[in-house]
This record gives C-alpha cells, sequence and structure tokens, in this order.
C-alpha cells in the first residue's frame, strides 16, 4: 500500500484553504505547518491540556489529536480568527486587560474554549466557566485571573448583546 | 508526536462505512471523536492500515423518542446526549456519567459509541512507544509476557469507560450492525471480559445505536446516582466509577437495584449479589451497608493503575452506600 499525499481543502477563520497533506496529518499540523497559523500551539499533544483548543463549527476540538480529513467541510476557527479589523476580541481583551496571561503558551487554547462557551451561553455562570475551562491547563497564572477575565468578557457581551438588541 | 500512518475513509452512507469495515476489517479501525483512538495511534499501539471515520455519518447522529426509549445514534456526541432534555430530564444517571468524562472538551469530540469501545488501560500500554521500548512489549502490545500478571498470554487492562455503568442500570439496548446483518443486545454484552481484546463485536461489525428503555426512567420510579473518583476532578479518567440505580414499589420498598461498577477490571460489570441485597427492603441503613459490603467484595480486582484495590475497595463502599443514601432522600 503506497501512502500518498491527497488534496485537502479546509475553511479556516473564513477563508478556504488549500493543500497537499498525508491522511494521518492531525489539524493541528496541517494548520501550523500547511497554513502558517501558528497561534495554536503544540503542547502535550495528546489530548490533555488543550493548548491546541481550535473550534470546527464553533465547537472546542482538541486538535492535536482531531485528524484533518475529519473535518472536511466545516468552519474551523482558530486564534488567529478572533480580531477583527485590528480590534481584539473581547475574550482577548480582558485576558490582556486583567492580566489572564504569563507566560502565554496556553492562552489561545483557553481563548477560543472560553470563547465558544459564550457565544452558546454569554450568561454563562462562574460555575460553567470552570467547568468549560477545566480541558484547559495553565501551569502560571493559578486561574484566578483566567477566571476573572472570562468573567469580565462575559459582562462585555452580554452588554453588547443588550446594545445590539436596542439598536 | 505524530500519527503513524494509515490511509483514511471517508464514507458517505452506513451502507459505504459497513462496505469497507467488512472488507478491511483486519487492518481498519472506525473513528469516532478520536479522544482515545488517535491517541494510541500516537502510541504505536494500536497501528492500523485503514481508519474510518464514522463520526461524520448523518444517519448516525440523532436522539429521538422511539415506542421502545430514547434512540439515540452511535455517532452522537456525548456533549449532545448529556444536553438533551430527552436524556438530562428522563436518564439523568446516564447525563451525569457523560457530564464526568475528561474534560468538555472530550465530551464535545467523543462519541456515544467511542465512549463505550474505548480500549482498555494499562501503566504498561497508555505509554509512549520510546517508554515501553525499555523492555519487550507486553502481551497487548503484541508481546508474549503480561507485566501486572508476571504471567505469559494473559491481560487484565482495566476498563475505564464512564458511560458503561450509567448505561448498565438502564439495561440499555445496543443495535449492532455487520456484514451478516443487524442484532440487538445488552449493553453488559458488549465485553468479552479480556483486557487484550474487550469486546464482542463480531468482524466489520459497528455500533449503530444506543437505546435508553421506557422502562429505566424515573417516571416508572427508578432514581439514580454516578460517583465518580478521580485523580483531578477537571479532567482524569476514573480511578473508580459507580452507577446505582433503585425503583421503589407503591408501598416504599424496593422492588429492584442495579449496581454497576467500572474501571475495577477488564469491563465493566454488575454486582448482582449487592443488588439482591436491597430487593424489599426499604433502603435501610442495615441494608444499605450490606449492600455496600458485598459490592466491595466482588471478584477480579487487580492493580493496572497507580491506586491500590484495596484503596478502590474501600471507595466501592463508600460510593455505593453514599449513592443509596442520596436515592433514599430523593424518593423521600
Ligand atoms: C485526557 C483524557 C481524559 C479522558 N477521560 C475520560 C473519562 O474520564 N472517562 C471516559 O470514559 N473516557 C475518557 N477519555 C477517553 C475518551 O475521551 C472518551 O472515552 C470518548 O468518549 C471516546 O469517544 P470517541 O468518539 O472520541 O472515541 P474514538 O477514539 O473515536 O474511538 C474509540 C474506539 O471506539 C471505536 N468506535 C468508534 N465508533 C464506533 C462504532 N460506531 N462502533 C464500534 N466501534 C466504534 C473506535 O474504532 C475505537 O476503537 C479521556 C480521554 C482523554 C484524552
Ligand atoms: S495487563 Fe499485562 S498484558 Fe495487559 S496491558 Fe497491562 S502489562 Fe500488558
Amino acid at each position: 500500500m503506497e501512502l500518498k499525499k491527497l488534496p485537502l481543502e479546509l475553511r479556516i477563520n473564513g477563508e478556504l484553504m488549500q493543500t497537499f497533506a498525508y491522511p494521518h496529518l492531525t489539524l493541528l499540523e496541517v494548520v501550523r505547518e500547511h497554513f502558517g497559523l501558528t497561534g495554536s500551539k503544540r503542547s502535550c499533544d495528546f489530548g490533555e491540556c488543550g493548548a491546541c483548543t481550535m473550534l470546527v463549527d464553533g465547537v472546542p476540538h482538541l486538535s492535536c489529536i482531531t485528524i484533518a480529513r475529519s473535518v472536511r467541510g466545516k468552519e474551523i476557527t482558530t486564534i488567529e480568527g478572533l480580531a477583527w479589523e485590528g480590534t481584539l476580541h473581547p475574550v482577548q481583551q480582558a485576558f490582556v486587560s486583567l492580566g489572564g496571561i504569563q507566560c502565554g503558551f496556553c492562552t489561545p487554547g483557553f481563548i477560543m474554549t472560553a470563547k465558544a462557551l459564550l457565544d452558546r451561553n454569554p450568561e454563562a455562570s462562574e460555575e460553567e466557566i470552570r467547568h468549560a475551562l477545566a480541558g484547559n491547563l495553565c501551569r502560571c497564572t493559578g486561574y484566578v485571573k483566567i477566571l476573572d477575565a472570562v468573567l469580565s468578557a462575559a459582562k462585555e457581551v452580554q452588554a453588547a448583546g443588550a446594545q445590539a438588541a436596542v439598536s | 508526536m505524530r500519527l503513524a500512518k494509515f490511509e483514511f475513509a471517508e464514507p458517505e452512507t452506513l451502507e459505504d462505512a459497513c462496505a469497507v469495515l467488512a472488507a478491511r476489517a483486519e487492518e481498519a479501525v472506525m473513528l469516532g471523536g478520536g479522544t482515545d483512538i488517535t491517541i494510541n495511534i500516537k502510541h504505536r499501539v494500536v497501528q492500523p492500515k485503514l481508519v474510518i471515520d464514522v463520526k461524520n455519518l448523518r444517519e448516525l447522529q440523532y436522539i429521538r423518542e422511539t415506542d421502545e426509549g430514547v434512540a439515540i445514534g452511535a455517532a452522537t456526541t456525548l456533549f449532545e446526549m448529556l444536553g438533551s432534555p430527552l436524556v438530562r430530564e428522563r436518564y439523568p444517571l446516564v447525563a451525569e456519567a457523560a457530564r464526568s468524562v475528561g474534560a468538555e472538551h472530550h465530551q464535545m469530540m467523543g462519541t456515544v459509541a467511542g465512549n463505550l469501545c474505548q480500549n482498555t488501560r494499562c501503566r504498561y500500554y497508555n505509554q509512549t512507544h520510546f517508554w515501553r521500548k525499555a523492555r519487550p512489549l507486553c502481551y497487548k502490545a503484541c508481546g508474549e509476557q503480561c507485566y501486572i500478571a508476571n504471567k505469559p498470554q494473559v491481560c487484565y487492562a482495566t476498563y475505564h469507560g464512564d458511560t458503561a455503568p450509567a448505561l448498565m442500570c438502564c439495561e440499555a439496548l445496543l443495535t449492532l450492525r455487520g456484514p451478516q446483518g443487524v442484532r440487538s443486545i445488552g449493553v453488559g454484552e458488549l465485553f468479552a471480559r479480556d483486557g487484550k481484546a474487550p469486546f464482542t463485536l463480531r468482524r466489520g461489525e459497528l455500533i449503530t445505536e444506543v437505546l435508553l428503555p421506557h422502562a429505566a426512567a424515573p417516571a416508572n420510579g427508578w432514581r439514580g446516582d454516578y460517583k465518580k473518583l478521580r485523580q483531578r476532578g477537571s479532567i482524569d479518567f476514573p480511578l473508580l466509577s459507580v452507577a446505582v440505580a433503585a425503583r421503589r414499589d407503591g408501598g416504599g420498598k424496593c422492588a429492584e437495584a442495579r449496581i454497576a461498577l467500572s474501571a475495577v477490571t477488564s469491563y465493566p460489570l454488575r454486582v448482582p449479589k449487592a443488588e439482591e441485597a436491597l430487593r424489599g427492603t426499604a433502603l435501610d441503613d442495615d441494608a444499605i451497608a450490606e449492600a455496600s459490603r458485598r459490592a466491595a467484595s466482588a471478584d477480579r480486582f487487580i492493580q493496572t493503575g497507580f491506586v491500590s484495590t484495596k484503596y478502590k475497595k474501600h471507595m466501592i463502599e463508600v460510593f455505593v452506600r453514599e449513592a443509596l443514601e442520596a436515592i433514599r432522600r430523593e424518593a423521600a
């Protein structure tokens, strides 16, 4: 059996991207090495730490254990897809403003997980935030400032939602 | 770490998936959410030539009510299942068990069938190739010797699935489809009681549906509780999982009880002796103490992880007692 590179088309941050890749490559490998989007981090590489989290159709996926071909045809969002015309996403901004970042390696994963949570539930309680972030590990911050950042981003997102409803 | 190389099949329909699987069953594995199998492929303990994507089969993604109960397609994610009002309200025990799997990421990626069919685990097996290279491969990894038993050709690798014990307490049914047709089995019959080859699925067979029978719903008097012991509450596999369900009759006596354990041996198991100790009782303290003791004396315990069997047995007793007390409180 000869294993060949095959054409692979993925929709990443709203853009259709094409490459030739072996079928055994993970989503993380394709996104980082073929498409040069290195924001998502390769950390444990065994689905335990959450640093590689990307959204697939809005749902957090551990991209280091996701086979790239298995998400063909879906909408993939990476950390690079969050800022809009130079303005950070409220979750990103809250992490910066409230010091939810120290070394920064786990940060893209945390932000993607938190964004997905607030997209599906802007009213998420502290308990729900803790539960959603349980799969993201951080060895620096002690988590308190991360939690503060997500709570503050949630307020921001709620306020934006209320404003949009009024206007 | 890179995955070992494989071909990837992207069947469009269940029929196509079954055909590829039937043709190449010996060298193929199925891909659900991949949260178990990809790690084993990275570790080189499973080396398939072909990976068949079954997660994207629309025919296997549903939760619906039928005459028999609530039917869940095999590729439904745990997160979809535990969020569904049909499951959450009627089978809270199953929802609770699914909510305790890994972290939310794993629940969002992992499928119901993948969770049931996750491989058994052992401290000599779930390691990188580099780590395992220090000595000859163990029996499960295609060597000769089992390092847990220090014997050739046996394997005690432990089953760690969380939903299985809860599904066993509901006496859930599985629909299997293979080259010889479609058949239905009780969830307990899926397990072969063998660490090396843990499942009874026949060549080329896959799970297509999990059915939660109406009979096991709270409307029929059932109450349940799920307890899980793990190192970190945030993401870890169970060191021990205990599912308990009990049904009371009109007079408040326990008409039937079911107790199932996971992470104790190569398969999830019911403990009938403990269940019998509850039948006909008012779930009083003595009956609960006796059932808890009996559950903890189930046989075939062997240590394959880092926690002693003595500690596990102690915790089975504690969990069964706590679960039954919770059920008694809820029923009252
Ligand atoms: C950090 C971490 C923590 C975890 N913690 C837990 C935990 O606490 N509890 C727990 O239960 N699990 C845990 N897991 C394991 C895993 O995430 C879950 O069991 C998950 O539900 C597996 O589902 P999946 O769809 O991802 O399986 P996959 O990896 O896709 O598949 C697992 C197996 O099932 C087979 N399979 C898939 N679909 C079918 C089908 N339709 N019919 C027959 N066979 C099929 C596959 O071929 C494979 O052999 C953990 C994993 C990680 C990485
Ligand atoms: S129980 Fe023995 S054969 Fe099985 S995985 Fe562990 S060491 Fe290997």
